[in-house]
């Protein structure tokens, strides 16, 4: 039962994470692989604000979110310029920075070393040390974000970015600053990564850079590609499948000599044969 | 009909990988016995950036575990489960609460400094022992949480005697970006040395012309290495070509080269030098060379075994257990002892390349 309570927590954090790359990726058709760096930027401001500073957990959530904010309104800016591949290079070239930031910056960051002793979060004299009580907490989160998702898609704001998504050039003569919207819906999606990245630092207790790199970033385009573009069921079921088909694996009595390379094989040709037969996703809207 | 042909392709072909290991497995898995049985589970670096440890790791615990079972006169059969973590640190608290909850494991040894963060909240509560094989010993809580790796303060100490013995002033760093060569380095800065350039490089980096280039320009008396293979012949490749005379030395990193012949007369400090039997058991059984998470994994199982064997509550004041069983205990890094915090480590010595092997330098 821990075990599955554990994975759920994955399941919850991760599902965070694809639905606010699937609002810039699915919704608007922008191609970020920048949502590992704003992953990363989340988890080391709470890390580094409840170790050094003694904030709690709440609040620094906040700043994670305003950091992540402040830095995607920037970046923002830059990426707006771009589209297709190449915004697809400049936002893996972010997380390539900000990965190198994390691992240089040694007087903040503490460098490959790491930030340890995370504490869990608490409400007053109740702290969420419990999985059980852990994962009721990611899924509060969860269920916001879900549902934040679902209110852009229905409004006017979501039906331009899904404009912008099918026809820039056309969308912009209608008058409609795509630019903004861009900008605005990168800022959302990295701020709500922000709170995947607190979750996963108090969860885990242990950062380092290497968990933030564009790897990460990689894993987590294919969750939505898996689960589906433009679709917030897509998103869950997508984490809940990527998270959980290893460990499915790992229980199907494979020898120990080779169990790992052997279930990397299998983890493999299922995602090929998904996106195979079901290039569009699970429950994807749109086809890249 | 070309996705359904492609398809069938792709699952015949795992199909048939997994079928082929998975008997061979079956043939080789013929120990039965009525004995009570300990299970240790080991989560390790299998995939991602260093399976050559995590790999080396898993057949050091796997020959403790075997020659383990082969004792007769034990009480217990040790039983192994392994589990790749790869360097995907998120799954480490569901792979821990695997092993603990559904293999109920009662001892685990794993290798990255991440995995031992993130499993020491959860160790007392679950009354698992946990024993580290990585070089951060804040991981170590001397209750449940232990480390069985090297002293980073102790082998720098050995090595800094050794380069003013011989008049060395100037030296240069050729590293990796890892936490244990950055505790190294930041050792070596504390002893006030005059290091002339720090090459810090990615682990999967292979173009090193650039970075040995600024190296052999501060013109070093000595090279400081420390990286895992290939790295390390890598740098050693390219300062040598590169017309560095100089020593290169490092912390047992060159026991462990897969060319030795590169460092042929270099001395430097180690603390494998215990069982050399160990390694000639070892390259009979898996048919390549150990290297320290071989060494050290084997040493962790073993030791948990011994705690098993010898107490009729393992796992209550782990601590002291440990520091008795360590008393007389001779294993593939030599004599142990207990230092603070629970890390268990075996005394610094400076080694030689002889004839392509380490051997104990004259001191």
């Amino acid at each position: 039962m821990e075990y599955i309570l554990n994975l759920g927590i994955l399941f919850c954090i991760y599902g965070i994470l694809a639905l606010s790359l699937n609002m810039v990726v699915g919704m608007s058709g922008l191609l970020s692989l920048a949502q590992a760096a704003f992953y990363g930027i989340g988890a080391y401001a709470t890390a580094l604000c409840m170790t050094k500073l003694g904030m709690g957990f709440f609040t620094t959530i906040l700043i994670g979110i305003l950091v992540n904010a402040l830095i995607a309104y920037v970046v923002g800016k830059i990426l707006s310029r771009f589209k297709g591949d190449y915004y697809a290079i400049v936002s893996a070239g972010l997380s390539i920075i900000v990965f190198s930031v994390l691992l240089n910056w040694k007087a903040l960051t503490n460098g490959p070393l790491g930030v340890f002793g995370i504490e869990k979060p608490a409400i007053g004299s109740y702290h969420f040390y419990s999985s059980a009580s852990y994962l009721f907490l990611c899924f509060i989160f969860l269920i916001v974000v879900f549902a934040l998702y679902l209110w852009i898609d229905k409004s006017s704001f979501g039906r331009c970015l899904k404009a912008i998504r099918e026809d820039e050039q056309l969308t912009c003569v209608l008058g409609y600053k795509t630019k903004h919207f861009k900008s605005i819906i990168f800022v959302l999606s990295a701020a709500l990564s922000g709170i995947a990245g607190a979750l996963f630092a108090s969860y885990i207790a242990f950062i380092d850079p290497s968990t933030f790199q564009l790897k990460e970033g990689i894993f987590l385009f294919t969750i939505i590609i898996v689960g589906g573009l433009s679709s917030a069921k897509g998103s869950i079921i997508g984490a809940v499948i990527l998270i959980s088909l290893p460990e499915v694996l790992r229980f199907i009595g494979l020898p120990s000599e080779t169990a790992a390379q052997l279930q990397q094989m299998i983890y493999g040709a299922i995602l090929v044969l998904i996106v195979f037969f079901r290039p569009q996703g699970l429950f994807g809207k749109y086809k890249m | 009909m070309k996705k359904v042909v492609i398809s069938l392709f792709v699952l015949m072909f795992v199909g048939i990988s997994v079928y082929v290991t998975m008997l061979l497995n079956a043939v080789r898995n013929n120990d039965v016995s009525n004995k009570p049985t300990v299970k240790i589970g080991a989560i390790l670096p299998l995939t991602g950036g260093m399976p050559s440890m995590g790999e080396a790791g898993k057949n050091g615990a796997q020959l403790a575990i075997e020659e383990l079972n082969k004792n007769h006169g034990n009480v217990f059969r040790y039983e192994l489960i392994i589990e790749d973590v790869g360097t995907d640190i998120k799954r480490t608290i569901p792979i821990y609460k695997k092993l603990v909850t559904q293999n109920k494991v009662k001892a685990i040894v794993s290798f990255n400094s991440q995995v031992g963060y993130a499993i020491r909240p959860y160790l007392k509560k679950d009354n698992v022992l946990h024993i580290s094989s990585a070089s951060d010993h804040k991981i170590a809580d001397g209750q449940f949480s232990f480390v069985n790796s090297s002293d980073v303060v102790d082998g720098i100490d050995k090595l800094i005697q050794y380069l003013q013995k011989e008049g060395i002033q100037k030296i240069a760093i050729a590293s990796f970006n890892h936490p244990a060569a950055q505790n190294m380095i930041e050792a070596l800065k504390a002893r006030n040395l005059n290091i002339i350039y720090s090459s810090i490089v990615n682990p999967d980096e292979r173009k090193l012309s650039f970075e040995v280039g600024k190296i052999i320009s501060g013109k070093p008396d000595a090279v400081f290495l420390y990286a895992y293979e290939p790295l390390t012949s890598l740098y050693a490749k390219e300062l040598r070509q590169g017309g560095f005379k100089g020593n290169i030395t490092s912390l047992y990193m060159l026991t462990y080269s897969d060319h030795p012949k590169l460092f042929e007369g270099q001395t430097y400090v180690d603390y494998n030098m215990g069982d050399r039997i160990f390694q000639k058991r070892y390259y009979q059984r898996f048919g390549i060379h150990s290297n320290s998470s071989a060494s050290v994994m084997y040493d962790s199982v073993k030791l948990i075994a011994r705690l098993f064997e010898e107490n009729s509550d393992p796992l209550t004041n782990i601590h002291d257990k440990f520091v008795n069983i360590l008393k007389d205990y001779q294993g593939a890094n030599g004599i142990l002892e207990m230092k603070y915090d629970g890390l268990m480590a075996s005394k610094p010595v400076l080694v030689e390349i002889k004839n392509g092997n380490p051997s104990l330098k004259e001191e």
